[in-house]
């Protein structure tokens, strides 16, 4: 693009032709205000905030849809443009009932900050308000209408971020609000982007309503622990209570964006389920409490007696990568057991074996933002991978990119999808090989697979993607938080950390079906959910969990662990992106695992070296292909590092049926939203397409 | 003899002189005050304990905006807000401080939490005999602080709530 | 009368081998000191060879403190630097927040800041000549300027709501309007006050005591006093009128028609003599000050710096929310370095204030008389017997937590 000279307030700066002046004056330190415009929704021009003057203009312009010119001499500050921005404040706040005290948004309101920065200091306006009363739309969302400045903000979050389109503009003049698409209620995502987006406190969220106040909370940027996009949430922590989660510093790889259960479904810390102490089964067979000290003693008792090859370990997708890590060091030397297995969602595995010899071909998430062109296999990307699904959308409405879709129901990225293929998951292949000729005319390809694509058929998906002659980067699709980790970190029966091999022992399903395992150390998972049982009846199992599960319920002892927002470590979400937990809120009677699995070492007289996330994380960057080289300082302050596996050269054991997505929807993903109020209340229609 | 008797008078006079200003000063009126015999007295804009007002209908004033808090130089103010509901209603305004606690340990009685306060909620009282053996009990409740509902006032329809404070 | 009253020795020839030296702790618990000030003496028996002030006991951090709170919470923590000039700290500091602001403060907020100010500058005087005259054994004058300071406390708790902690003078203005019927107290004191003032002097200045006790005692060069940052009564009454309020004036103090009383002995007596003038000069301020009060608002007309009025606050949004912007964020005060001085009872009190843009100070530091004034004592005291030593800390008319800060 043509570089073109603009003059803003008596400075000549450059700026791409046809570049919006908001941003160009942005870019150069200049602030045009404005609340309708937002970066990366579809221009609005509603609010007349950002009036500037421009020479030659006979009157003041919208800086917000105004594209640069050639020669363009603008001033932002002139007496004119401060009248009208004092007069377009004044209007807004004419009908604004006096609620600041009350108001949620009080404190971090647009509204106030653009009053107090640009506003009169005296009302003219002092008549009697017209009041509408609040409205509930859903459990999470108000709205309350006085309060509203129509800048049409959550309409574009709603239709353009989330595709969804919930939510429009009804009446006109005065009584201008905003309505939900079912006249009284919404029925959507319930992802809360429209209270996020607010500039004022028009739209509040229904859990933290009249809590509090954002300066008397701490904000603790950490990763959300519930699918495997890896979105940073920023919790709101008061009293060691989480009070909310949203991501309004936009940092992170999700920017803004969190679905139903990143901004409300943390409420399963506080439930009075939450295991606080640990359990050991009585000789009448049941569980009664215990100290921590007698059941880490008799865990690490047993655990020395029953050590050797019949010792079976289930690690877990939610716990950190140190964590898992730990574990598998621990059981493959001090347990001598190479039976450890998690539960498997997606197969990364033979992605990363066919992939072997190649480099940069696994795609991050920003990839599906920038890619020209994306093919979406066998997923229901809008409910099981809400953050990609975003980034996909962003990138249509942004870059234009060409989106193919080869699912067997409908999914909500049809609507932008350049061709949808509607075909039996078994046949996806097929499926994926109708699109050749559109596909090979991409100039570049990401291709996303949910778990119908796994051993045999991964291989031939990129061997159709090698084919097509374009770069093409893969994305195999993975359940939850540490999925991703728990495959780098190696809880796999034939493979350790980095997808080296080991000598290989038995399987998760077969440590279930196998009469003769000893013990069995289940780490926050819960593989006899859904009424499936132990073979053998012998077996010692000790379970570390947040809640009483059904595998807890069988366990010998249970010893209570803290979750993803209890803790320090880091995480790899689905793309391979490490990055770092921070611990929100202290538990109260729970441990977290990595100290857990210490204190066990401990007591077995197992010397693990310095137990700590830290010292374990540069351990695993020491010694796990793939992760070493990643820059700290990214980790260290928040950001997202992709880590490179590299295949051992070790074909994976293709065992059928082993690998099985848990097929989630927006509003579940296993244990935890069990656990979660919330999430349970605003529970809508799985797949609800609302088109 | 002449010079013993001058001496007599001299003293004499001596005396006289001082029991004037003794019988001057008996007559003047008193400058100090008679507490803790008779009530102290203060000026009408003494900072004392804080009274927390109720509204005409003898709904709580309060609508837990946190202000006070905000301004509170001592950090003393702790406040749990929640929502009124048509059934439970406590406040005039949408939410209402469920727990409102200062800690009179940490309060230096500056008076900007009543600046601060929108609603006028919050008071100085006259109150200022609260010192204590035991600083646990220099924690005020809500309850502690807020002022009865006048008599020619009907009730709220629900009796004030008691929290179990912090 | 023939009895003969042997008196006893007063002085013993030291024996053989022992010596008159000690070394005597003056404080920190000592009732001439006025708060915790510790005066190492070396002593060669009832001279002082030696004095060495130990600061420090009352340090309580306020400068640090200063920075953990806002432009306007930093009020509170002004008012205790000094207990007996509150309002003297509040002014000044509110003077060094205006200029960094650019405010201007409208009249009758000046005249009412000056009228305070002086009043002020009467009771630290009345606490000071009650309190050093008690050290000298005159226990009555402690009584009668506490009787008439109640009436200055009073009329303090009556502006603000506190009688110390006043907190009244801030950034932008007064907190509050002059209450109802201000005047009446204000007025009784003018007229009461001459004769008091009077009372002390007539039990004071022909007191045979009071003079061989003050008099030719306490003298320091003059140089040594400037080397050293000596201000207020102790260098006028060496003679030099140095007075913030001519040489810098601030508040609309030139505006006002007053003398800066010096006298030249330079000793106690000497600044016993100026502190009597200049409550009486004090008194001629406050009088103008009462008679010229302008009409008109008490606080700027800045609507991001001052809150609101109540009344506007509760029935406007747009003074609601510069009200709640104000309480929850603070006022954001433009980045710069500023020195404000003003002439507190004990002498220059300066205000350092740095401001790097945001709603908290970057530094605040305070010049403190009270610290300068103490540097003189040890070769004030060197030399002369311990009961001068009482005198002479009297004249200084420190406080500790004025010094330590």
């Amino acid at each position: 693009m043509a570089l073109v000279n603009v003059t803003i307030n008596g400075v000549q700066v450059q700026a791409e032709n046809g570049a919006l002046l908001i941003e160009v004056a942005k870019q150069n330190g200049i602030e045009i205000p404005a609340f309708c415009y937002y970066e990366g929704m579809s221009l609005q021009a509603a609010c007349r905030m950002c009036l500037v003057e421009v020479e030659k203009a006979p009157k003041l312009m919208a800086g917000c849809t105004l594209p640069v010119a050639e020669g363009m001499v603008v001033r932002t500050e002139s007496e004119p443009v401060v009248k009208a921005r004092k007069t377009t404040l004044e209007f807004l706040l004419s009908n604004h009932p006096l609620d600041c005290p009350v108001c949620d948004k009080g404190g971090e309101c647009e509204l106030q900050d653009m009053t107090f920065k640009y506003g009169v200091g005296e009302s003219r306006f002092t008549e009697i308000k017209q009041h509408v009363p609040e409205k509930q739309w859903s459990p999470v969302v108000f709205y309350d209408a006085p309060r509203c400045i129509l800048c049409y903000r959550c309409v574009r979050v709603c239709n353009e971020g989330m595709g969804v389109g919930a939510l429009g503009v009804s009446y006109r003049g005065v009584n201008a609000e905003i309505i939900p698409s079912n006249g009284d209620h919404l029925e959507c995502d319930e992802c809360g982007s429209c209270i996020d987006i607010c500039p004022v406190g028009s739209l509040t969220s229904g859990i933290y309503r009249y809590k509090t106040r954002p300066w008397e909370m701490e904000h603790v940027g950490t990763v959300c622990t519930h699918c495997s996009n890896g979105c940073k949430t920023t919790l709101g922590v008061r009293n060691n209570e989480i009070v909310r989660g949203n991501n309004r510093d936009k940092s992170g790889i999700n920017g803004e964006f969190l679905c139903v259960k990143g901004r409300y479904a943390f409420d399963f810390t506080q439930h009075p389920e939450r295991l606080q102490t640990p359990l050991i089964r009585n000789a009448a067979g049941e569980l009664e409490e215990a100290s921590w000290s007698r059941a880490l003693k008799l865990v690490a008792e047993k655990f020395k007696a029953l050590a050797g090859p019949d010792f079976g370990v289930i690690g877990s997708t939610r716990t950190t990568n140190e964590e898992n890590y730990l574990l598998q060091k621990f059981a493959r030397t001090a347990l001598g057991t190479a039976s450890i297995d998690h539960h498997r969602t997606g197969d990364v595995v033979t992605l990363i074996d066919s992939l072997s010899g190649k480099t940069g071909q696994l795609a991050t998430a920003e990839d599906l933002y920038t890619s020209k062109a994306v093919l979406v296999v066998a997923s229901d990307l809008s409910q099981q991978q809400p953050l990609l699904a975003n980034k996909i959308r962003a990138n249509v409405r942004h870059h234009k990119a060409a989106v193919y879709t080869v699912t067997p129901g409908p999914v909500r990225e049809d609507k932008i999808a350049r061709k949808a293929i509607r075909i039996a998951e078994a046949d996806s292949l097929a499926g994926v090989e109708q699109l050749r000729e559109a596909l090979s005319k991409e100039a570049e390809l990401v291709i996303i697979y949910g778990d119908a694509i796994q051993g045999e058929k991964v291989r031939q998906l990129v061997a159709f993607g090698e084919s097509l002659g374009i770069p093409v980067k893969y994305v195999a699709l993975v359940d939850y938080a540490n999925s991703r980790g728990a495959l780098d970190m190696g809880l796999l029966p034939d493979l350790g950390p980095g997808y080296h091999a080991t000598a290989p022992g038995r399987s998760l399903q077969q440590m279930l079906d196998d009469p003769k395992l000893a013990a069995l150390w289940v780490v926050g998972s819960n593989p006899l959910k859904g009424g499936k049982s132990l073979a053998s009846t012998n077996a010692f199992v000790v379970v570390q969990d947040l809640f009483l599960t059904e595998t807890a319920q069988r366990a010998d002892v249970v010893l209570p662990a803290a979750s993803a927002y209890e803790k320090n470590g880091t995480v790899t979400n689905v793309c391979g992106q490490v990055q770092r937990l921070k611990k929100g809120i202290e538990t109260v009677g729970s441990k977290a695992d990595l100290a857990i699995i210490g204190l066990l070492a401990r007591g077995m007289g197992v010397n693990l070296g310095k137990v700590d996330a830290d010292a374990i994380f540069a351990e695993i960057a020491a010694s796990v292909p793939g992760y070493n080289q990643l820059p700290m300082p990214v980790i260290l302050t928040g950001g997202a590092v992709q880590t490179h596996p590299v295949n051992g050269g070790v074909p994976p054991s293709s065992v059928p049926g082993i690998i099985a997505s848990a097929r989630d929807t927006l509003f579940t993903t296993g244990s935890l939203t069990r656990y979660s109020k919330i999430l349970n209340e605003v529970l809508e229609k799985p797949g609800a397409l609302y088109s | 003899m002449a010079n013993s008797i001058s001496e007599i008078l001299g003293s004499a006079a001596a005396i006289a002189k001082g029991m004037s200003v003794t019988l001057k000063e008996m007559m003047s009126p008193t400058v100090t005050e008679d507490y803790p015999d008779a009530p102290a007295k203060f000026q009408e804009r003494y900072r004392g304990v804080h009274v927390l007002q109720r509204d005409e209908a003898g709904l709580e004033k309060c609508v837990a905006c946190f202000l006070c808090a905000a301004a509170c130089p001592s950090n003393c103010i702790y406040i749990e807000a929640d929502e009124n509901t048509e059934k439970k209603r406590i406040s005039g305004g949408e939410r209402y401080a469920s727990v409102y606690n200062i800690d009179y340990s940490r309060c230096i009685f500056c008076g900007f939490c009543v600046e601060a306060c929108p609603t006028d909620a919050i008071t100085h009282g006259h109150q200022f005999e609260i010192a204590s053996y035991n600083t646990s009990t220099l924690i005020y409740r809500k309850e502690q602080m807020l002022v009865n509902i006048a008599p020619n006032v009907k009730a709220p329809a629900l009796p004030v709530e008691t929290t179990g404070g912090h | 009368m023939s009895e003969t009253i042997t008196e006893p020795e007063l002085h013993h020839e030291p024996e053989a081998g022992s010596s008159r030296r000690m070394t005597l702790n003056m404080g920190p618990q000592h009732p001439s000191t006025h708060g915790v000030l510790r005066v190492v003496l070396e002593l060669d028996g009832e001279f002082i060879e030696k004095a060495t002030p130990e600061i420090g006991y009352l340090h309580t951090g306020i400068e640090k403190q200063c920075e953990a709170l806002n432009w306007q919470q930093v009020i509170t923590l002004t008012d205790r630097v000094d207990y007996l000039a509150n309002l003297s700290n509040n002014l000044c500091y509110s003077l060094a927040v205006e200029k960094l602001l650019g405010l201007e403060i409208p009249p009758k907020a000046q005249w009412l800041r000056v009228l305070l100010a002086e009043l002020t500058r009467i009771n630290s005087h009345l606490v000071w000549l009650g309190t050093h005259a008690l050290d000298m054994g005159a226990m009555t004058m402690f009584f009668l300027t506490f009787r008439e300071r109640e009436d200055l406390l009073r009329i303090f708790e009556m502006f603000s709501g506190q009688r110390l902690m006043t907190s009244y003078i801030r950034p932008g203005g007064l907190a509050l309007d002059p209450p109802r019927g201000w005047e009446k107290p204000v007025k009784a004191f003018l007229a009461d006050f001459p004769s008091k003032i009077d009372e002390y002097e007539s039990l004071l200045n022909a007191n045979p005591i009071w003079l061989r006790r003050t008099k030719g005692i306490g003298i320091l060069p003059v140089e040594e006093m400037l080397e050293v940052g000596i201000t207020g009564p102790l260098i006028r009454a060496a003679g030099i009128p140095m007075d913030a309020r001519k040489m810098t004036p601030y508040s609309s103090y030139e505006k006002f028609d007053f003398k800066v009383p010096t006298a030249t002995e330079n000793d106690v007596f000497a600044r016993y003599a100026v502190r009597m003038a200049e409550m009486r000069e004090s008194l001629k301020i406050v009088q103008q000050a009462l008679d010229g009060l302008p009409e008109g608002p008490t606080r700027a007309d800045a609507h991001r710096v001052v809150l609101p009025e109540r009344e506007k606050m509760k029935t406007q949004m747009e003074a609601l929310i510069y009200h709640f912007k104000i309480v929850t964020e603070g006022i954001a005060v433009p980045e710069g370095e500023i020195y404000q001085v003003v002439e507190s009872p004990r002498g220059e009190l300066g205000y350092y204030v740095v401001s790097d843009g945001s709603a908290k100070p970057l530094r605040v530091h305070m010049r403190t008389p009270s610290f300068a004034n103490l540097q003189g004592l040890p070769n004030l005291v060197e030399k002369r017997q311990i009961s001068d030593s009482i005198a002479i800390m009297g004249s200084l008319d420190f406080v500790l937590g004025d010094c330590d800060r």
